[in-house]
């Protein structure tokens, strides 16, 4: 995994993509015990294709596919070091804001971003997923959460509702 | 029973914090170890025979 984030420095480096932060299951892991997944999900701003206003991730796939790095294309995956990596634009105001306020943290000396306890809930929250309920409540049982922080997050992407009854339904202190 | 059940509780919610203190790079190295287990299983030839009775 640090050859990974090696390369997606190096991609960074390059200009191929911007500041960028890491979520899903690996983000989780920084605050919480190790949970088994197959890819790392990251998120980054990526431009628009020139006079379509599309997003495009074409220059991230010619970068990695291409020699001297020869990575493999997966489905909506990129095959880097043996981890296939989903590479994200943030799909909205919330994703925009977890990856502007990512913190940067290190592996091994390696550097990389990692998405807010808070935030990582707020995504989880908004996606409501069976599995995503239970890395709520994990983060809820860990103790790793700024409650303060996380509503006021909440609140600003309308999310206070859906808090309030997902607390209700399943209980905490 | 309930007391039995609260200490296997308490007893895994200690694990579980234990592993969260972990440093990063700690964790990350237990996750690729998590993988290749799961890797393994998915691949072994008994999980292909399928279950026996079946």
């Amino acid at each position: 995994m640090k050859t990974t984030l090696q390369v997606i420095n190096q991609m960074q480096a390059d200009g191929v993509i911007g500041p960028y932060a890491i979520g899903g299951a690996i983000g989780a892991t920084f605050y919480l015990e190790p949970a088994a997944t197959f890819d790392i999900d990251v998120f980054v701003s990526l431009q628009t294709t020139p006079g379509s206003g599309l997003i495009s991730l074409a220059p991230i796939y010619n970068y990695l596919t291409q020699p001297p790095r020869n990575c493999r294309s997966e489905n909506e995956f990129v095959i880097i070091e043996d981890w296939p990596v989903q590479f994200l634009p943030p799909g909205g105001p919330l994703e925009e804001e977890a990856l502007e306020q990512a913190i940067t943290t290190g592996v091994d000396g390696i550097k990389t971003r990692v998405m807010t306890a808070e935030h990582l809930v707020a995504i989880a929250l908004q996606l409501g997923r069976a599995k995503d309920k239970i890395r709520i409540t994990q983060f809820l049982d860990g103790g790793v959460l700024d409650l303060p922080r996380l509503e006021a997050i909440l609140d600003r992407h309308g999310l206070l509702a859906k808090w309030r009854a997902f607390r209700d339904k399943y209980g905490s202190e | 029973m309930n007391e039995l059940r609260d200490k296997l509780v308490a007893g895994k919610q200690m694990a579980r914090r234990r592993l969260a203190a972990l440093p990063f790079a700690e964790k990350l190295l237990l996750v690729e170890r998590m993988r290749e287990r799961s890797r393994l299983i998915a691949t072994s030839p008994l999980r292909r025979a399928g279950r026996p009775g079946k």
